[in-house]
């Protein structure tokens, strides 16, 4: 079993990846409403934990004047200073989401090793590698995001608050070519960290694994980037067909349409949750695994007439 | 590491003498993978969740600690019909012992385990007839303690002089090997013979049919 890609190896590698979230989706969905929940409580906490010792220092003018100044200093220019600080200041408040992700990869791990998964298994990741998946987290955030936020920065410093055109395409593309370049290098650390390697290693390793297997890691991460793309198109370009045709009062067609389109927007949303992003956990660490192994080979039948003569002394 | 290394072969013998591993391994369903499983066999992660009865999640975080722990390596990987990846695991030596003296040492319950050990096994042995006064309790764990020590340090120091070619052989014949010259070292080894010598005769002088007799 080769571990470089092919058409057949993706397809399978896609396959194992839907087949063991659908057939786990009950897992996933209770799993994942409650991996939510937590994370929306960890982060009132965290915003406690910050927040209070900052107005018990500064009171609560003191923040909001700080928020104000963010806020200005975005209105501004568009700073890209004032964008840093904003990332900085939610990167502790996203860090539990990031921790919710990781943890999905251990139940994808659970299910690549074994075949299947339980609700209560999220948990167990979640708190047992909290922190190495919010460090693993916040590393792929500000890797993947980081460079955009310098570019888009730039992008105003020379062109100006509003940026068309040319330029407008060529940072768009820019950007693109770097979030699919990035997601792609930085695929295998959730992997990693979820098979107990430390957070500055998995990433290293994630670095590793995705250059000298760029076909078989890039192909799996730019697959689901098309099924994102393809689910999602329809909600991008649907709305600008509207506007551009809308003339009030509204018809019953179209507000049958809209109907439509939000029962779409829900069921995408639904689908999205509970298998689209448990099959791309799944077929991630189904690549991990294979790419981390030392040979993959065939079921093999056991000797089973190995019986010891000598007694011990 | 980028890729898994091919582990090295199981050893026959090794002694546990960090009382942190220990530890580890008083958990029951850490020592039950250990000892009752893969010393025997490398296993999935699947058939150790059967076999033990408990979830996947819970025996890959048992699995986790005790790779990292030294006591488990990844043995080899297959890929299934059904697209699922199987990872096999197994122990690092086919046998285990705890290095008692080291445990004695140690200033954690792991000592007052080792101490209870000991009394327990001294105990024991009433049902063949041995007993042991209180006033010679504290004797017969020393010497006891000794025997073992030693014994463990004369069969973890077997070398193999041909590595390759007997990983070649059957487990079962592998075993069955290691048992022969096992037997022979400890034979040759004077310590362990004088050792020996002054334990039995301990266990003699107590022994309930001995001192009928006299």
């Amino acid at each position: 079993m080769m571990k470089h890609s092919n058409s057949t190896v993706l397809k399978e590698d896609l396959k194992t990846g839907f087949r063991y979230a659908v057939k786990n989706v009950i897992s996933f969905v209770l799993g994942m409403i409650g991996v939510l929940i937590v994370t929306g409580l960890m982060m009132i906490l965290l915003a406690m934990l910050i927040f209070i010792p900052i107005i018990a220092i500064v009171g609560i003018p003191g923040l909001t004047q700080f928020f104000m100044d963010i806020g200005f200093a975005m209105e501004q220019s568009l700073n890209p200073a004032g964008f840093s600080m904003m990332a900085l200041v939610m990167i502790p408040f996203i860090s539990p989401i990031f921790v919710a992700v990781g943890a999905l990869f251990g139940m994808a791990r659970e299910i690549v090793e074994s075949e299947g998964t339980t609700a209560e298994g999220v948990f167990t990741w979640y708190k047992s590698k909290f922190f190495p998946l919010a460090a693993g987290g916040i590393i792929i955030f500000a890797f993947v995001l980081g460079p955009v936020g310098l570019l888009i920065g730039l992008g105003w410093v020379v062109f100006g608050n509003t940026v068309v055109g040319i330029p407008s395409a060529i940072i768009t593309s820019l950007v693109a070519a770097w979030v699919m370049t990035s997601l792609g290098l930085t695929s295998m650390i959730f992997p990693g960290i979820i098979d107990g390697i430390p957070v500055l290693q998995a990433v290293k390793q994630s670095f590793k694994l995705s250059i000298k297997y760029f076909d078989r890691v890039f192909s799996t991460v730019l697959a689901f980037v098309l099924i994102l793309m393809f689910m999602f198109s329809p909600l991008f370009s649907i709305p600008l067909v509207f506007m551009e045709s809308f003339t009030p009062p509204a018809s019953g067609a179209m507000m049958g349409a809209i109907a439509l389109f939000v029962i779409y927007a829900i069921i995408g949303a639904i689908v999205l949750l509970f298998i689209v992003i448990p099959a791309m956990a799944i077929t991630i660490t189904k690549v991990y695994m294979i790419l981390t192994s030392n040979g993959i080979s065939e079921p093999r039948e056991e000797d089973s007439f190995d019986v010891s003569m000598v007694g011990d002394p | 590491m980028t890729e898994e290394k091919r582990p090295e072969p199981m050893k026959d013998l090794e002694v546990i003498t960090d009382p942190k591993v220990v530890k580890l391994l008083f958990e029951n369903t850490r020592s039950k993978i250990v000892f009752r499983y893969l010393v025997n066999e490398a296993m999935t992660v699947k058939q150790l969740a059967d076999a033990l009865g408990k979830n996947a999640g819970t025996i890959l975080h048992h699995i986790d600690k005790l790779r990292k722990a030294g006591l488990v390596v990844q043995e080899r990987t297959e890929l299934t019909k059904t697209g699922i990846v199987q990872r096999f695991y197994r122990a690092t030596a086919r046998e285990y012992r705890l290095g008692i003296g080291g445990m004695m040492e140690s200033d954690s319950g792991v000592a007052e385990f080792a101490e209870k050990r000991l009394t327990s096994i001294i105990d024991s042995l009433s049902v063949y007839g041995i007993h042991i006064p209180d006033d010679q309790m504290g004797k017969a764990k020393e010497l006891l303690k000794q025997v073992i020590e030693r014994e463990n340090q004369v069969s973890s120091s077997l070398e193999l002089v041909d590595k390759k070619t007997f990983y070649q052989f059957p487990q079962s014949v592998r075993n069955d090997a290691s048992r022969i010259m096992r037997r022979l070292v400890l034979e040759e080894d004077e310590k362990y013979q004088d050792l020996r010598e002054r334990w039995h005769a301990f266990l003699q002088t107590h022994r309930k049919g001995e001192l009928d007799n006299e």
